[in-house]
């Protein structure tokens, strides 16, 4: 009997188990098809009616690899509306996947079944273009790449050719909740153009009225590309060599996270969790991100008309702006692919030669990229009125064209995992200069071929 | 004689059908694998260099400390683990026990989890503002939170928790069973030889269990050699590379750094060596007695 009763449970668990893999597995891999079929039914509309308005046009579908179907598929969603000879099929996965998908995909050298159109984030940007030589479109001829912010020209270029498109901008802005900056003292004039020094300095006060700076995750080490690139440097040189030890900006940054890591008026921070609710929550008054933090800033409604945006500080080393960039992808449109051509032509006429296109992005989805053409359109003009009705995206536009380019090479994720490697290290008290050293030596490892 | 050999053919056509697949999507691959491993170079650019990714391991410090890393969880938790659904085993097998039936389903219980699911659990149970810090806070045993999965010792102790919580019940069903082909009549004659419970679990118990002692280390040993999921989602390998297993670099190397296919496919080979060794070492060790 018992042992029956023993037997129904373990079956019971089993079939939960089978029941738990498939909600797992439709949280993961069924959601992305779910909104391709979306995308896909979302295009098809238009496919099935348009031969009958103009039979001359032939139907090509371009199949478009990228994440994230409300900002990136938005995007061609808007493009293709003013496009006519294509239409496009938005094939939507997680980021890491997508990226991954890539690499197998080309790796195996399989020809049929690629997609026409791939994303791809620009710090990976350059091991794809290095890993799989002609695998990409060169798109000198079709694009001018005089258009786009220099950042952004160098970020999708190697060799000296260029083979994406530009997309949006990862423009960096220092975003701050002005009812504690005012209780701390300060003003909105006083937020403007900010030194390390200073912003730290700002971390004490507001500590004193009871709020805390920022968020700090010792072993995330993203804001040391904010800083880098505003000082117009990077974790590597042009050669692609570690540039640690005689990096003068790279130790003040790792400065700072010392500071920060001792001091009292940071809020640590796991994980995104924890970082997102630090900032609804009201526990923060401050964040130093890309412009795309202001969707998650946005998340509490009932923050509105508190938060601003300044530029970001400054560091103390030569060549130091209070202007930088974080993340951001571009288009890639694949050589082997079956509408190679078609897509060429799809992008010299959308992202690279549309003002109107850019003026719907940023009006409807709040998309800003790195045309430069487009830096005046009409959708700049609207006021936020949670970004206490500033002219938010047209501020962190007008920066666009001042961040430093820097070459970010091919090894940005090497780097970052070598130094992360020696962070603990370092907040511990060991001494910098033997740790980059040690930093470099693993860097050295990881790329050789 | 006739019939027999129909039936051998039968039996053949079966398992060939089963072992054709298993040579074409394990076998094969392994061997493509290895002459992967003596290429190097970056993406697709891959040309043979011989044994040249091999003697990069021994240079590669990365290498070892994800090895040391994936072995430390392996020597800590492997024994406290298999301990556990020993002795729980054998208190669950006890006939006098009631409902004992639920019990050992809310312990295999975890082992149905999704192994993504129970990380993000354990990972919000321990974060800062979590509830193990909540608790220790509540009670005055610590003034601060504890920043668990961003301290080298802490975020090696939570993965190692994790672990042993989600797969003790499982390996118990493995001793469950095992003890349930143990005759009965054994304790009895012991029992009445005036041997009391230790001594009948340390020496009849355990020496019979020993066969499934052997698989269930081997077992335990291979998943965690190849222990990914947890680490990826509860530390991300952090803090620096404190945490990283050696699937999470082979993955590191294939996928987010710009791709080494070559020398990832050497440090899974690496893996394959490893587990060989310590099975043959195992297995002496156990005939040994």
């Amino acid at each position: 009997m018992k042992r029956k009763v023993l037997s129904l449970l373990l079956a019971t668990a089993l079939v939960a188990s089978v029941f738990s893999g498939c909600s797992t597995k439709n949280n993961g891999v069924n959601k992305p098809v779910d909104s391709k079929t979306e995308a896909a039914t979302a295009t098809d509309a238009p496919k099935t009616e348009e031969p009958k308005d103009s039979p001359a046009a032939e139907p090509v579908e371009i199949t478009v690899w990228g994440w994230d179907v409300n900002f990136n598929g938005a995007a061609l969603q808007a493009a293709d509306e003013l496009y006519e000879g294509a239409t496009l099929n938005f094939v939507e996965m997680a980021k890491a996947d997508a990226l991954q998908k890539i690499h197998t995909v080309l790796a195996s050298g399989v020809k049929e079944d690629l997609p026409d159109v791939v994303i791809i984030s620009d710090l990976a940007a350059q091991g794809y273009l290095m890993s799989y030589p002609g695998a990409f479109k060169a798109m000198d001829d079709v694009i001018n790449y005089d258009d786009f912010a220099s950042y952004k020209k160098s970020a999708v270029s190697y060799d000296g050719v260029g083979y994406g498109v530009p997309f949006d901008t990862g423009v960096a802005g220092l975003f701050y909740r002005t009812d504690y900056i005012q209780e701390a003292g300060y003003t909105d004039e006083d937020m403007q153009d900010l030194t390390w020094a200073e912003y730290i300095e700002l971390g004490k006060k507001l500590k004193e009225k009871g709020h805390l700076l920022q968020t700090y995750n010792p072993n995330d080490i993203s804001e040391f590309q904010i800083m880098l690139q505003s000082a117009g440097t990077w974790y590597t040189d042009d050669a692609g060599k570690a540039n640690f030890v005689n990096n003068t900006a790279l130790k003040e940054c790792i400065d700072i996270f010392k500071q920060f890591n001792s001091s009292d008026f940071v809020k640590v921070a796991s994980d995104w969790t924890g970082f997102a609710g630090a900032i609804n929550g009201g526990e923060v008054a401050c964040v130093i991100r890309g412009s795309w933090i202001a969707s998650t800033i946005k998340a509490a409604a009932d923050q509105s008309g508190l938060w601003k945006v300044a530029p970001v500080p400054k560091l103390s080393v030569n060549g130091a702006t209070n202007k930088s960039n974080q993340g951001g992808s571009s288009w890639y449109v694949l050589a082997e692919g079956k509408n190679a051509d078609v897509a060429a032509d799809f992008f010299a006429k959308t992202f690279g030669g549309s003002t109107e296109l850019y003026n719907t992005l940023v009006e409807q989805k709040n998309i800003m990229a790195t045309y430069l053409p487009a830096s005046t359109v009409a959708a700049y003009e609207k006021e936020d009125p949670f970004f206490s009705n500033t002219k938010i995206n047209q501020i962190l536009a007008s920066w666009i064209a001042e961040i430093p380019a820097v070459n970010n090479g091919a090894y940005s994720a090497e780097a970052q995992g070598a130094l992360l490697a020696v962070m603990p290290d370092i907040l511990g008290g060991k001494d910098i200069d033997s740790s980059l050293k040690q930093a470099e030596e693993q860097f050295n490892q990881t790329v050789q071929e | 004689m006739n019939k027999k050999k129909r039936i051998t053919i039968v039996a053949w056509s079966m398992i060939f059908l089963a072992a054709f697949f298993i040579l074409i999507f394990s076998y094969i691959p392994m061997i493509q694998a290895f002459f992967l491993s003596l290429k190097t170079g970056k993406g697709a650019n891959l040309t043979f260099n011989g044994l040249a990714n091999y003697e990069r391991m021994f240079r590669d410090s990365t290498f070892w400390t994800v090895v040391g890393n994936t072995l430390l969880y392996a020597v800590i938790q492997i024994p406290i683990m298999l301990l556990l659904s020993l002795i729980l085993a054998v208190l669950l097998n006890d006939p006098r026990l009631k409902g004992r039936g639920i019990y050992r389903t809310c312990i295999f219980l975890p082992c149905v989890t999704s192994m993504v699911s129970y990380s993000i659990l354990f990972k919000n149970i321990f974060s800062v503002d979590g509830f193990v810090n909540n608790m220790l806070i509540k009670f005055n045993l610590i003034d601060a939170p504890i920043a668990f999965v961003l301290d080298a010792s802490w975020a090696k102790a939570v993965i190692i928790i994790a672990l042993i919580w989600r797969y003790t019940g499982y390996y118990m069903i493995f001793y469950l069973s095992a003890l349930q082909n143990i005759e009965g009549s054994i304790y009895e004659a012991a029992q009445i030889d005036g041997c009391n419970a230790f001594h009948s679990f340390t020496k009849i118990t355990v020496p019979l269990l020993k066969p499934i002692v052997f698989l269930t280390s081997i077992m335990a040993l291979n998943s965690t050699l190849q222990l990914f999921d947890e680490v990826v989602n509860l530390t991300n390998g952090g803090p620096g590379n404190a945490t990283r297993t050696i699937s999470e670099y082979i993955y590191d190397l294939s996928f987010n750094f710009v791709p080494s296919y070559g020398y990832a496919a050497a440090v899974s080979y690496a893996v394959f060596i490893i587990v060989g060794i310590i099975t043959v070492v195992q297995k002496g060790v156990l005939k040994e007695k």
